[in-house]
């Protein structure tokens, strides 16, 4: 078990470390900017007596070590400054977009794993035969193409030709009492989330396959043909098992791709996420906004991928941490 | 088809013993029997004429079109359809290789860079140094790349060589992964080893010792993160990061979602969507094959 504990704390110092590190790059990054924080505000009227207590306000009038020391410490509080466009406290601007980011890469997230783990299921069963190039061939296709893209053919397919589904936002004002509402909700997630889902099948269907086909090399795979069990109870119990293991961190790795994805998913669709926020932030050059999305969004990547880490790290008895053999 | 033969030649002269007997010859004949190699390497060079005729094929985009064809699908005039100015979607499209490879090929370059350097220097150090450009690796390989080069990309003036740096200072951990996997593993090889004990330095070392050895998987990661640098361009400009003025397929796309009718022009978005989508898998079928022919443990 202290190979465990020591797992354990190490993952999760790394884990901290990565915030650490996303919020000194976020800090130095917003430094880039030509002028200082106050010609945001774009006032001509402003006085110079009033624009450095402007600056005094933000503390932008001390050296870079002191208001490095002080934001960290505000961001650590939870303080993560003043949206310029919103005139609110950007926490709370994030706090009303987070939930829906979370409910659409969540499930996305969820519908990814169970899809490739079946379409990665099939092309073993398949294996050289049309069916397993096609998934193969179809899968990567669909990794290659342009997020927005998708999103509008989706749209245009579901949304204008069937008229199925609504094609933006992610709430009807005009639904009522909370059955109707969570359907409605649901009906509004459907799409942005099969967008999300086909554009990052491909990479987690090929891995599974990938380290499939080798497991079902190793010796115990003969020992179990041997005696005597059924291809498919040799495939399903003991190689896909084995294979669940590698497939857990890669899954882990994919979570930044994920988030990246919603951003551009969320755009298209004027879903109210941390995405469609970035965007705004974005044309109204609010850089408060955007370090604390930037923020949040790699806070939540580090987590799961923290979780996914220790969960599988208490399965796998194996596990040891370590960088090499 | 030139660089490419001639990439493997260039190693054997940089002293690699070679464990392929008979060299380059040997990789163009074994990349010239992949068909879905040749696809991609094919479908590159019909884009790089392209690029390199849009003068010709193409007229470059104003800041207006005609008027007489203002939203106009494809037709025999107009090949993919024109836009809400007027303006050819072909034109805009095809100027857009340039600006798009021009955008992937920087990114790359800087990319590389820093991967092989921070690969080296964390694979080859062991004790604080190779464990602190080790969590670096993994720490970039952990942050959403898109969130963090919007970040960078909207304080910095926009422009295409703008783009290119934001994605290239980004995009590195994934080469720099594949680097320290290599150095860790021709660390211990016994010819390193001797050169240690003779007293070469550390960085003749591993310029002339473990570098060339650890080219092979370098080169092949090269088509992957330049696909990825050609999407990471398209998404960001589609967020608006871009110079409007450049025409790059994302600026087409950015456009488009900016006319507001993303959803009633579809050829205004599908047609700089198809030529991403083209070079993306190119990119790939190339970087697949290359890997048959160079990496020696991928053996038939």
């Amino acid at each position: 078990m202290a190979g465990h504990a020591q797992y354990i704390v190490r993952r999760t110092a790394q884990a901290i470390l990565t915030v650490y590190v996303a919020s000194t790059l976020t800090f130095f990054i917003l430094r880039l900017l030509p002028g200082d924080p106050t010609t945001l505000f774009a006032d001509a009227m402003m006085t110079p007596e009033i624009r450095q207590k402007l600056l005094a306000d933000f503390g932008l009038d001390q050296p870079i070590p002191i208001q490095y020391a002080k934001y960290l410490f505000q961001l650590v509080q939870g303080n993560l400054g003043v949206s310029i466009s919103q005139r609110a406290p950007v926490s709370s601007v994030i706090a009303d977009a987070l939930p829906w980011t979370l409910l659409l890469a969540g499930s996305s997230l969820l519908l990814t794993v169970v899809i490739s783990i079946f379409l990665g299921l099939v092309t073993i069963f398949r294996r050289g035969g049309p069916t397993d190039l096609i998934i193969r061939a179809s899968t990567v296709t669909l990794g290659a193409l342009f997020i927005p893209w998708v999103a509008l053919m989706v749209m245009y397919f579901f949304g204008r030709q069937l008229n199925w589904l609504p094609i933006g936002g992610a709430t009807d004002p005009q639904a009522e009492g909370s059955s109707e509402k969570i359907v409605d909700i649901l009906r509004h997630l459907i799409l942005p989330c099969l967008v999300l889902t086909l554009t990052n099948l491909g990479p987690l269907v090929l891995f599974l396959r990938t380290s499939m086909v080798e497991i079902m090399h190793d010796d115990f795979i003969r020992t179990a043909r041997a005696r005597g069990l059924s291809e498919k109870k040799v495939i399903l119990i003991h190689a896909f098992r084995n294979a669940l293991i590698p497939f857990a961190t890669v899954v882990g790795l994919r979570l930044g791709f994920m988030v990246s994805g919603a951003v551009l998913t969320e755009t298209v669709f004027a879903y109210p996420g941390i995405g469609r926020l970035i965007f705004r932030s974005v044309q109204q050059h609010d850089y408060p906004v955007l370090q604390g999305a930037f923020l949040m969004l790699a806070i939540t990547v580090v987590f799961f991928n923290l979780l996914t880490d220790l969960v599988y790290g208490v399965l796998d008895p194996r596990i040891k941490y370590g960088h090499d053999q | 088809m030139v660089t490419t033969s001639r990439e493997p030649a260039g190693l054997l002269k940089n002293g690699q013993q070679s464990r392929r007997p008979t060299g380059w010859r040997r990789a163009v004949l074994l990349y010239r029997r992949d068909i879905l190699g040749m696809i991609g390497i094919t479908g590159l060079l019909m884009l790089a004429v392209l690029g390199i005729l849009a003068p010709v094929i193409a007229e470059y985009p104003g800041s207006y079109g005609s008027f007489e064809a203002i939203n106009v699908g494809p037709s025999r005039e107009y090949w993919f359809g024109t836009d809400e100015l007027g303006r050819g979607i072909f034109d805009q499209t095809i100027f857009g290789i340039r600006s798009s490879f021009y955008v992937a090929a920087i990114a790359t370059v800087i990319a590389t860079l820093v991967g092989i350097l921070v690969g080296m220097l964390s694979g080859f150090f062991s004790g604080l140094v190779g464990e602190i450009f080790t969590s670096l690796i993994d720490v970039f390989l952990t942050l959403p790349l898109l969130p963090m080069m919007i970040l960078l990309a909207s304080v910095l003036s926009p422009g295409l060589t703008t783009t290119a740096l934001v994605i290239g200072v980004f995009a590195w951990p994934a080469t720099a992964r594949i680097v320290r996997a290599e150095v860790v593993r021709l660390r211990n090889v016994d010819y390193v080893e001797a050169a240690h004990v003779v007293g070469v330095t550390d960085t003749r070392i591993l310029s002339r010792h473990i570098l060339p050895n650890a080219a092979p998987p370098i080169f092949i990661n090269l088509s992957f993160v330049a696909g990825s640098a050609i999407i990471a361009e398209a998404g960001l400009a589609f967020l608006g990061l871009g110079n409007p003025t450049n025409w790059s397929w994302g600026t087409v796309l950015s456009h488009a979602q900016s006319s507001g009718r993303f959803l009633d022009s579809w050829w205004y978005a599908t047609f700089p969507s198809l030529f991403i989508a083209v070079t993306v898998v190119s990119l790939n079928l190339f970087g697949q094959a290359m890997n048959e022919v160079l990496n020696p443990r991928v053996g038939k």
